[in-house]
């Protein structure tokens, strides 16, 4: 076969370019840590990458929203704790109002079931960050006196964070549900019948507060019991959370992260088989049968 | 028999091994120039003349300095480099729209999971006006990041333009060499001279037409060659049709205004402008309406602070969505949150922003059969697998292409041994036949100088 010069040129050239594209590439992947740097190097691998940030930036966000619910559960979990030892205390001053007394003891008694009921208003319309804890969404409190009569004057509207995916916990309960206001008796309207018991030297309206301070301390505890259901689901997803977001990130690693041990050494293959090439080249360059001749 | 006839048989074996010798410099010169094909000299044995003894050789005639060409070659490299063109032009204009996606990184996807994590800190605070002012700065940020690929997209199709239209240009220079060419090369052959440099010149000029337009070559008479395109001629023998660019709908015309159909990195370029912009911004298009038409919608479900519905978030106007889409919603205060207008008005309730944020999750796209992101997703994937579909058949071509190539200078190209090797051939030829010359010469001095003086 007959073989030019020019052709020579042409095809080792042409080699030395392609070797030394391929060395640039390997070179660009392990400077940049990156084995995909553009869609077209590997568009599966882009699409999944791309999903698997969306995953990871959805579920940061959902520690951020566990890391908030948790706040706003505790704060409510010790208000509620607070509201029970009131209300023991409460019960407590109405049984020893139940016997009789003398009039200045019961005036005393009555003064502290007042303080107590101040303590618990002021617990059902504490706030944090500005909202209030047991108001729903309402900007206002929680619980007002509307015309001498104790009235809930939050809203009912949940408040949810999410924690997975998709699945959603609701991180409050409303003062309506935990103080009994609007269905029967409400604690308040309860306290303030015992204060006026008491007053009156009125043994029986003190046990009647008895029997209503137990159901008000069974409806606080419901709510305890539901903002700490709230509480020990978030705690959980915050920890199957954290372990998601380690595999996600090690899984979008694996597809878009170079594998430098690999890369390095097939960029030491490509440095061989460039080095090689233009050895090689310019052993062919240089022989000639001119300079064989005489 | 005359003894002169040997003294010019000899001098016939000198001019050739001169015509050889000359020729090996001519190509050992020129082993570098592009284009160029070996000249080879191509001789025969003269006629004999006869003696008492029967045919007797007269020597060597030269009877052409050929170019050592095979048409074929020429053929082959020139249907692939028109393939060529077109392949590798595609790729780097589709390999630039790619980069202007800045993904898996920078791009449209990580503004998108941005916008929907601001949503969610702000249905956590939703009075507060630092989350509020979030949401405004990532609805901008993504469509920032819209506008910014689809603008660059539209530059890609500008750009292909500009390219069209210079080459363009260079085409018709070409073909007006070519013309000229066949002009001198008709006009060399009638006067006896060698038209090999012209041979070459308009080889290249023919090479680079096919790599530029794809046209196509076939033999005229006198050694001319026509020049067509897509079965219309662009030279016949000096008459050359000159082609215009028409930048309104990117198509390539002849002189009379017919269109026709370009190969190479014109046609390149045309496939660009006229496919693969128009469909991937139609692509980003669709996306945006998906997300402008369901963000405003899902805003839309809830009410300010003052209990008035939400208004439009994002817009665009008509046309291009991607190209014209931008944020609505100026002050923070027209954000809509709650899911209920009051009064009282939920101050607290984030829930509107948190079925804002649900539409990361809600399958709205495409006909309620993707997510959003899925959508963006294939928009991406898309861009990508044209891409490396395209990089693959151009590099594919560029190997078939390579092959042709050097398969066309082993045959054409000068190789400087066998320069080298025929040196020493004509060398010792020339060296023989004034050797011959001298024998003839001594035998001739013996006839005339010597004959008679025997004996003196």
């Amino acid at each position: 076969m007959r073989v030019s010069n020019a052709a020579i040129t042409h095809s080792a050239l042409e080699r030395l370019h392609r070797r030394m594209g391929s060395m640039h590439d390997m070179q660009d992947q392990i400077s940049s840590g990156k084995r995909i740097r553009r869609p077209s190097d590997d568009v599966r691998g882009t699409s999944r990458v791309l999903a698997l940030h969306g995953a990871i930036r959805s579920r940061q966000q959902v520690d951020r929203n566990t890391a908030d619910g948790t706040t706003w559960v505790r704060v409510a979990d010790s208000k509620l704790q607070d509201v029970v030892e009131r209300l023991h205390r409460a019960r407590e001053l109405a049984v020893q109002g139940a016997s009789t007394l003398g009039p200045e003891i019961t005036k005393g008694l009555a003064d502290e079931v007042a303080a107590l009921r101040e303590d618990v208003l002021s617990l059902a319309n504490s706030r944090h960050q500005g909202r209030g804890v047991f108001a729903g969404t309402a900007a206002s409190d929680a619980v007002s006196n509307v015309a001498g009569s104790w009235t809930f004057t939050g809203d009912t509207n949940a408040i949810t964070r999410r924690i997975g995916d998709t699945t959603k916990v609701q991180i409050n309960v409303t003062a309506d549900e935990v103080f009994g206001l609007g269905s029967g008796q409400d604690l308040f309207t309860t306290l303030d019948g015992l204060e006026a018991s008491l007053l009156a030297g009125d043994t029986s309206g003190a046990n009647t507060a008895i029997a209503e301070i137990d159901s008000s301390l069974e409806r606080v505890l419901g709510a305890l019991a539901t903002i700490g259901g709230a509480g020990s689901r978030i705690e959980s997803a915050q920890i199957r959370n954290d372990a998601d977001i380690i595999d996600l990130g090690e899984e979008a690693s694996r597809i878009e992260d170079v594998d430098l041990a690999e890369s390095i050494t097939k960029l030491e293959l490509e440095q061989a088989a460039y080095q090689a090439a233009i050895g090689a080249l310019g052993n062919v360059l240089s022989a000639s049968l001119a300079s064989f001749l005489g | 028999m005359s003894d002169f006839v040997s003294l010019y048989t000899a001098l016939s074996g000198l001019r050739a091994a001169q015509a050889g010798l000359d020729t090996v410099t001519d190509n050992v010169t020129n082993v570098a120039t592009p284009g160029h094909t070996r000249r080879r000299v191509v001789q025969t044995e003269s006629a004999p003349y006869m003696t008492p003894y029967g045919p007797m050789g007269s020597g060597v005639t030269v009877e052409d300095i050929a170019l050592a060409r095979d048409e074929f070659l020429d053929i082959r490299v020139r249907s692939g480099s028109s393939a060529f063109g077109r392949l590798s032009v595609r790729a780097d204009m589709l390999a630039r729209m790619e980069e202007a996606l800045a993904e898996p990184e920078l791009g449209i996807g990580a503004a998108l999971d941005d916008l929907w994590a601001s949503f969610e800190d702000w249905s956590l605070d939703p009075p507060d006006l630092a989350g509020r002012n979030a949401v405004i700065a990532s609805l901008e940020e993504l469509t920032r990041r819209i506008q910014s690929v689809a603008g660059d997209w539209n530059r890609s199709a500008d750009l292909a333009t500009t390219a069209a239209v210079e080459t363009v240009n260079e085409v018709n220079l070409l073909l007006q060499e070519v013309a000229e060419l066949n002009q001198a090369i008709v006009e060399s052959s009638t006067q006896q001279g060698s038209p090999a440099g012209l041979l070459d010149r308009r080889n290249n000029a023919l090479d680079r037409l096919s790599e530029l337009v794809g046209a196509t070559v076939t033999d005229g008479p006198d050694g001319t060659v026509r020049v067509g395109l897509a079965g219309k001629m662009l030279v016949e023998r000096v008459t050359v049709v000159p082609l215009t660019w028409d930048g309104s709908d990117a198509s390539l015309r002849l002189a009379d205004g017919t269109e026709t159909t370009p190969g190479g990195e014109i046609g390149g370029y045309q496939s660009v402008i006229r496919d693969d912009v128009p469909t991937m911004i139609g692509r980003l298009d669709t996306f945006v309406e998906d997300v402008v038409a369901n963000i405003n919608a899902a805003h839309a479900a809830g009410y300010t602070d003052d209990g008035t519905a939400g208004g439009d978030l994002l817009t665009f106007a008509s046309g291009s969505a991607a190209l014209t889409v931008e944020v609505a919603v100026t002050d923070a205060a027209d954000l809509a949150a709650a899911s209920d207008p009051g009064p009282p008005y939920p101050t607290f309730d984030g829930s509107n922003a948190t079925g804002l944020a649900d539409l990361r999750n809600a399958l709205v796209g495409a006909g309620g059969t993707s997510t959003l992101d899925g959508v963006y997703r294939s928009v991406v994937i898309t861009a990508g697998s044209n891409a490396s579909a395209a990089f693959s058949a151009a590099e594919a071509q560029a190997i078939l292409q390579d092959t042709a190539e050097t398969q066309r200078l082993n045959a054409h190209g000068v190789s400087l041994d066998e320069e080298m090797a025929l040196m020493l051939q004509y060398q010792r030829a020339y060296e023989a036949a004034a050797r011959v010359l001298t024998a003839i010469d001594e035998a001739l001095d013996q006839l005339v100088n010597r004959i008679g003086v025997v004996g003196r």
